[in-house]
């Protein structure tokens, strides 16, 4: 009787098991139906990355408008060498232009994030499947190459496809007989209950739950492009001009530590502690000598920096008979230009020929960021956006003049904030290099909310940061 | 994969479902697939428990102890040769849903009926109950099906 069983089992086994019959087309109509709000889904995210990304452009868009909308004419703005008493009705004619500050508001912060790795830590295929694949390296071999396909969603959609039409040759031949036989004549191996615990993970939803590195730190370098925009509205046009076209951005550098914490699989908020260099550089800095018998000593020299943000400063008071400082002026942006202020001052100044000067002004700033980045493309490498916030410190800031390739401090910017606030926009590139450590490389674009000084100029900065997360 | 749904089903409409509900698992979950075995056999998992659910209320009710029953007629020798695969799913899905998914399980998967047991929270006992039914009215139906043809070839 025992061997009627076995023969009416086989007898199923043999002809049953490796049966495959393709489903009716129609059926395959009803997934794709179903997956339906799936595809909407991934509609909604789609669009989500669209906007994100024409976010970014169009900040990057306004930005470019607003340098290039400024014009200007260069007002006049003077260090003097050695000073004159009369040099301070410059001063008073300085005119200063109501501050438009935006209301400092909450800390705005930003930083940069690194992605969440994913790696999978789920249950081992049951012994089903390893009956398969030890019964069949065929069947298996399809096995490894769809999941190769899967890695991606184009290959996901591939799949899909070849799974509905049963056209895909790991799948159309399902090699269940010989891995039944294994598993059926493999009776030592213990495995059974795995596949019992993997189908009721399935059910639980947590087949894939896993242990991950939510917390990392590192850090990260960048070369840090800087300029300003100048919003100013009660600066006449040609002004405006004038300054941008003399003025040039600055190439400085930034870098620091960074924490992160993943709040999903894609979702990740980091802050961190960096310090970077913004500022700009002024050419065309005219230097003049005068022939007024009054003022006139074999060193004086006057600077004219028109400058577009805070004020230079040399730091000497306007009585210190010594030859390199006097005063500055620097705030002159009303458009009296140089030449008047020189004929009110009888300074009889003279152009000096001949050299070339040029100043630049530096801000220091320890950097405070809080930024959140969303993992768009989350497989081996990353692809985020990321936006926030970030509090800069001013903690050192200065003026170096360079006179044909020689460079010296000279003076200090006064009248700019020593708190800002910046929006902070980026893509983000990540790539594991070890199974904790990831390089990253992300392009941000950071824009000062907050006027840098009382005449509505608004630093940005545009760095490539590249850098390493260690995740905890 | 739908030969494996056809297969738990009790026919070509609930194979359908069984697919159907078990490709929107797979496509759901298929983050969750590890890439560290056969995709297929992970697809099959999903599959049969997609059937396993579908049945499972059929398993709840409570099983009047039968004897194991005993099989009216030996097997006929050469019919393996001779019945159709075809005939065969039809015999398999012409038993009921407690029958079937328990001679599929042990006989076609090759669980134990302790596995069976814990999977379909029956007992070991009611697990042989119904693989013991089940194979009596499979052997009755191949039988009869080879009878059949025995007469009017």
């Amino acid at each position: 009787m025992e061997k009627d069983w076995d023969r009416i089992d086989r007898l199923f086994r043999e002809r049953l098991a490796g049966f495959e019959e393709k489903p009716d087309d129609q059926l395959w109509e009803k997934i794709a139906g179903r997956l339906g709000p799936a595809g909407q889904r991934r509609k909604l995210y789609l669009f989500i990355r669209i906007a994100a990304g024409m976010t970014l452009l169009f900040s990057l868009g306004l930005g470019y408008y607003l340098i290039n909308r400024q014009s200007g004419q260069e007002a006049s703005s003077i260090i003097s060498y050695k000073g004159s008493e009369k040099n301070d009705t410059i001063r008073e004619e300085r005119p200063r232009k109501s501050t438009s500050n935006i209301p400092e508001k909450k800390k705005g912060k930003s930083d940069r994030l690194r992605p969440v790795r994913k790696v999978y830590k789920g249950p081992e295929i049951s012994l089903l499947d390893e009956g398969l694949q030890k019964a069949n390296r065929v069947s298996v071999n399809h096995g490894l190459n769809i999941s190769e396909e899967l890695q991606d969603q184009a290959g996901r959609e591939t799949i899909q496809l070849a799974l509905l039409r049963g056209n895909h040759p790991g799948l159309s031949n399902a090699y269940l007989p010989q891995a039944l036989d294994y598993s059926r004549t493999a009776s030592a191996e213990p495995d059974y209950a795995n596949l019992l615990s993997d189908l009721e993970n399935m059910d639980d939803g947590n087949l894939a739950k896993e242990k991950k590195n939510r917390w990392l730190v590192g850090g990260e370098i960048a070369p840090l492009y800087s300029y300003r925009t100048i919003a100013s509205d009660n600066l006449a046009s040609n002004i405006r001009n004038t300054m941008n076209e003399s003025e040039n951005g600055l190439m400085a550098y930034a870098g620091g530590v960074r924490l992160g914490y993943a709040a999903g699989k894609r979702l990740s908020i980091q802050t961190g502690l960096y310090y970077s260099r913004y500022g700009q550089e002024k050419t065309n800095v005219k230097e003049y000598t005068t022939q007024s018998d009054a003022y006139h000593t074999e060193k004086t020299t006057f600077l004219s920096i028109a400058n577009s943000t805070g004020e230079i400063n040399t730091g000497k008071d306007n009585n210190d008979s010594k030859d390199q400082h006097l005063f500055n002026s620097a705030y002159n942006r009303n458009g009296a230009l140089f030449e008047s202020v020189v004929a009110l001052n009888e300074f009889d100044l003279v152009p000096v020929e001949g050299n070339d000067l040029s100043a630049t002004q530096y801000f220091d700033y320890l950097e405070l960021p809080v930024t959140i980045k969303y993992k768009i493309i989350n497989r081996k490498l990353g692809f985020s956006f990321i936006g926030g916030m970030v509090t800069n410190f001013l903690v050192n800031n200065g003026v170096r003049l360079t006179n044909n390739g020689n460079s010296q401090k000279i003076a200090t910017t006064d009248e700019i904030n020593s708190v800002n606030y910046l929006g902070s926009v980026g893509i983000g590139f990540d790539y594991p290099l070890l199974k904790k450590v990831a390089f990253s490389l992300e392009p941000r674009f950071r824009y000062y909310i907050n006027s840098i000084d009382k005449n509505n100029v608004h630093p940005y900065s545009f760095g490539i940061f590249a850098g390493f997360s260690y995740g905890l | 994969m739908f030969g494996v749904c056809l297969r738990y089903a009790g026919n070509y409409h609930d194979a359908e479902d069984i697919m159907q509900e078990g490709f929107i698992k797979v496509f759901e979950k298929i983050h969750q697939f590890g890439f560290k075995g056969a995709f297929e056999g992970w697809i099959r998992k999903v599959m049969v428990n997609t059937a396993l659910e579908k049945y499972r209320m059929h398993f709840q009710t409570v099983t009047i102890y039968e004897n194991l029953p005993e099989a009216d007629h030996e097997l006929e020798k050469d019919i393996t040769g001779n019945i159709e695969v075809s005939e065969l799913m039809n015999i398999i899905q012409e038993l009921s849903p407690k029958y079937r998914v328990v001679f599929n399980l042990y006989a076609l998967e090759g669980y134990s009926h302790k596995e069976i047991s814990a999977m379909l929270n029956i007992t070991e006992g009611t697990s042989k109950s119904n693989l013991s039914r089940a194979r009596v009215i499979l052997q009755e139906k191949v039988n009869k099906y080879y009878s059949k043809s025995i007469q009017t070839s």
